[in-house]
């Protein structure tokens, strides 16, 4: 081969160039401050619009389907009897029912509607709409096993209507506050159901102007005002709310950075070192991540290996591990969900007392495979560190990782050993949370019907004091029998440009959208 | 073998071809842990609800009933509707086909303009600084990844040029083609070294033959020496080599289509796929399935016009 000193001075010019362009394009993502991420300054560069990108579609409009991602999208365009109390999410508020109360004699909750309340198409919202309305939940494919207690609605004037019970259910009023619970115009307003699907009519502060790939991989919402909302004080604060799905983490970042997009939904921790501080909005940790036992399998039928395997985790040292807002977790149930209660005997970390009893139980394959969804970041910090600390006491973890639906299809089919599992609350009462473990737990090989039992009698008392004594029953039971080992309470985190104001998302994975300015 | 008979040969071999993709793409989906049902009704809900969904669905049938049902409606055009029931089969797939067949068209483009260039380059003088920038750019334009090379273009091209979009399909032809620019570069980087190694190689064969020696002798000019003799001639081995590159562009354009966000069959099948909405699975494995078996029919219709042997074989 020829050499030529001149030549391979060029090439490692050029070599050079390439080396440090590349260098920089790695070294160009996060930001201490907003500046140079196409939000530098308050001012947004389409003002008016508010542009919401998010992981997934919705799942549309239909309330019976309402679960995942429609659940923060649908009180856009729906209002419900009742709201979530913002920002703290103590509570419940007034929605379409400005009062409402519980009456003893006749078992039945009897709301009084605002008398201002309209649809987007200018029809007042009356009884005769939320006795629809009921009737449409009570029938559902999906989501009439919510209502199992609800006998029927009846309207008693214009403005006043009763829910009548089977029986006490203190569940229901915040049941009212779920994307299953909209109110929608009698009879659809004189459309087909497909019909008023497509183009729906409800009474929330946002009315759907178009909507591209539905329930696609692309899908784009275009929200305009709801002229006639009873909340607007003057005009309407926004003239469009855009709601993109952008499926790819990245390319949502830099859509965000790039100014395109307003809020980010769903910002993992890798995510987040991209934004710059006053960017970032995390909301209390509400979700509890549970390791899953399956006592059908050898060695995690033992009590004193599933005790040990809670008592060999470091809780405070996870949080840190995974840092992203999250906290220890002290039992199995979520924390910041009004009626919470830790139980009797919190979760401790003693790895001298776990280390005894594993080597007293007399199990000797002491191996057992994790299973969890790889696609997400932080449970995928969070099993190493696991593996790390149930190593320490003797307990070998090797990881399996899959996709988040299989992770559910594989764990409710008992078609695991450990797994990762995930629960929070939607409403502000801690049966929320109880109704969604109460199932995960029979995932676990359990018989007992403990939860579900707690649950009905905890659901079925109007005294306070009681309805905590069931709650903490619940606590009680996991905590001691171990099929689910609550790890951490973790928080959602959103990204938002300084020019968007009136976004108060709630722990409970959704926010109001009549606040939103920008 | 007459050509038409070569080219209806072809086509009924196709046929099992396609019939196979159609029952892997059925039964891999139904294999796979994963229950649509529940992706339907939510983790929340209870047995007994996704029992009902499960039901109203068909999947409480045998899989062969499932499939055969499912063989009968296709063979009538009748797809089906996704998961959600919100659209047909037929108009997704149609719809992302619009945005993987452009952006396979302008990336095949791309591709067969960088990789001509470098080549040309590259072969007119053996051992030259062209040749080496060829060489080097074949090794490291197959090291790198399509995501990564993604990233890069989108963070020190399209974010302070602002000339092209982030990401994103638009509806104005315009602007689509714009927003194709960057994906399409992307793909092209990643094929074009390995069209660039093997043109080089068919370059400089023919421009060391003997025709080529013999035109040159009696005076041909330049210009057409190059494109009637040399690049005509080192086409030919590359034709089928361009054939797997148009089908692992409309097969294997996922990663892309994600990292720009486009609305193609590679994001869209990825979408169905975790989402087990099997019957657009299968809307899109055949429909890609046909097309690159179709375009490989076409590679081969193509050699056999240009060079009769290939019919023979």
């Amino acid at each position: 081969m020829r050499s030529n000193p001149q030549r391979r001075r060029i090439l490692g010019a050029l070599g050079l160039t390439l080396s440090a362009t590349l260098l920089a394009g790695c070294a160009s993502g996060g930001t201490g401050s907003t500046s140079g991420s196409g939000g530098d300054s308050a001012t947004s560069p389409h003002a008016g619009t508010i542009t919401w990108a998010r992981p997934a579609a919705s799942n549309g409009w239909e309330g019976d389907k309402c679960v995942d991602t429609s659940i923060p999208l649908n009180p856009a365009v729906y209002d419900t009897l009742l709201r979530i109390e913002v920002p703290d999410g103590d509570g419940l508020a007034p929605g379409l029912a400005e009062e409402w109360e519980w009456d003893d004699e006749s078992l039945s909750y009897i709301f009084t509607l605002r008398d201002n309340a309209m649809f987007s198409n200018g029809d007042p919202v009356t009884a005769d709409d939320v006795v629809f309305s009921v009737d449409q939940w009570l029938s559902g494919e999906f989501s009439s096993s919510y209502y199992a207690t609800v006998d029927h609605a009846e309207a008693v004037d214009d403005t006043t209507v009763h829910i009548v019970m089977k029986q006490v259910d203190t569940f229901l009023p915040a049941l009212l506050t779920w994307c299953t619970s909209p109110i929608y115009p009698a009879d659809f307003a004189g459309e087909t159901s497909e019909a008023f699907f497509e183009q729906p009519i409800g009474a929330g502060p946002y009315a759907v102007e178009s909507w591209e790939d539905p329930m696609g991989t692309s899908e784009r919402i275009t929200l305009v005002p709801n002229e006639h909302y009873y909340g607007w004080d003057g005009e309407p604060p926004l003239d469009t709310i855009v709601v993109e799905t952008i499926s790819d983490p990245n390319q949502r970042a830099l859509e965000f950075q790039a100014g395109n997009v307003d809020i980010l939904a769903a910002v993992d921790s890798a995510t987040a070192t991209q934004m710059a501080d006053d960017q970032l909005l995390a909301v209390k940790p509400n979700q509890i991540q549970s390791l899953l036992v399956n006592q059908a399998v050898p060695g995690l039928d033992n009590p004193d290996i599933r005790q040990a395997i809670s008592l060999a985790l470091d809780r405070d040292a996870l949080a840190d591990t995974v840092n992203d807002g999250s906290i220890a977790a002290v039992g199995a149930l979520p924390v910041n969900v009004p009626g919470e209660i830790a139980p009797s005997s919190p979760n401790s970390y003693d790895p001298e007392e776990a280390k005894a009893l594993v080597d007293g139980s007399g199990v000797s394959d002491l191996t057992f495979t994790y299973l969890y969804d790889a696609s997400d970041y932080s449970a995928d910090i969070l099993a190493q560190a696991v593996q790390q600390q149930l190593g320490e006491v003797g307990i070998t973890v090797e990881f399996e990782t899959t996709d988040g639906n299989t992770l559910i299809a594989r764990e409710s089919s008992g078609d695991y050993e450990l797994s990762s599992a995930g629960a929070s609350a939607i409403s502000p009462t801690i049966f929320d949370p109880i109704s969604w473990i109460a199932i995960q737990y029979g995932w676990t090989g359990s018989t007992a019907t403990t939860i579900q039992d707690e649950f009905l009698a905890g659901t079925s008392t109007t005294d306070e004091a009681e309805q905590q004594e069931h709650a903490l029953a619940v606590q009680d039971f996991i905590t001691t029998d171990n099929g689910m080992i609550g790890l951490l309470n973790t928080a959602a985190t959103y990204a938002k440009q300084t020019w968007v104001d009136g976004f108060v998302p709630l722990q409970y994975g959704t926010f109001y959208f009549d606040t939103l300015a920008g | 073998m007459t050509q038409l008979k070569f080219i209806a040969l072809r086509l009924v071999q196709a046929v099992p071809s396609i019939l196979a993709v159609s029952v892997v793409s059925f039964l891999m989906l139904r294999l796979v842990p994963g229950d649509p049902a529940r992706v339907l009704a939510g983790p929340r809900a209870s047995d007994a609800t996704i029992a009902q969904v499960r039901a109203s669905m068909g999947l409480d049938q045998p899989l062969v009933t499932q499939y055969l049902l499912y063989l009968g409606r296709a063979i009538n055009g009748d797809f089906g509707v996704n998961l959600t029931g919100s659209s047909p089969v037929l108009e997704i797939v149609g719809n992302g086909a619009v945005v993987t067949g452009t952006l396979a068209i302008v990336a095949l483009i791309f591709t067969v303009i960088i990789s001509l260039t470098l080549a040309l380059l590259a072969a007119r003088r053996p051992e030259g600084i062209a040749d080496h920038i060829a060489r080097v750019y074949s090794v490291g334009g197959l090291a790198l990844p399509s995501f990564w090379v993604a990233l890069m273009l989108i963070v020190l091209v399209a974010l302070p040029t602002g000339w092209f979009p982030v990401g994103g399909w638009p509806t104005d032809f315009g602007a689509r083609l714009n927003a194709v620019f960057l994906p399409a570069l992307t793909l092209a980087l990643s094929l074009s070294p390995i069209l660039v190694r093997s043109l080089r190689s068919s370059l400089l064969e023919v421009f060391g033959s003997d025709y080529v020696l013999s035109a040159r002798s009696i005076g041909v000019g330049k210009r057409r020496l190059l494109w009637s003799y040399v690049v005509r001639n080192a086409l030919l081995p590359s034709i089928p080599l361009v054939a797997v590159i148009v089908g692992f562009l409309l097969g294997g354009t996922v990663v892309v289509e994600s990292a720009y966000n486009l609305p193609g069959l590679g994001q869209i099948l990825v979408g169905a796929v975790s989402n087990r909405d099997a019957n657009v699975v299968q809307g899109i494995v055949l429909t890609l399935g046909t097309m690159i078996i179709l375009v490989y029919l076409l590679a081969d219709v193509l050699l056999s016009l240009v060079d009769p042997r290939a019919r023979q074989s």
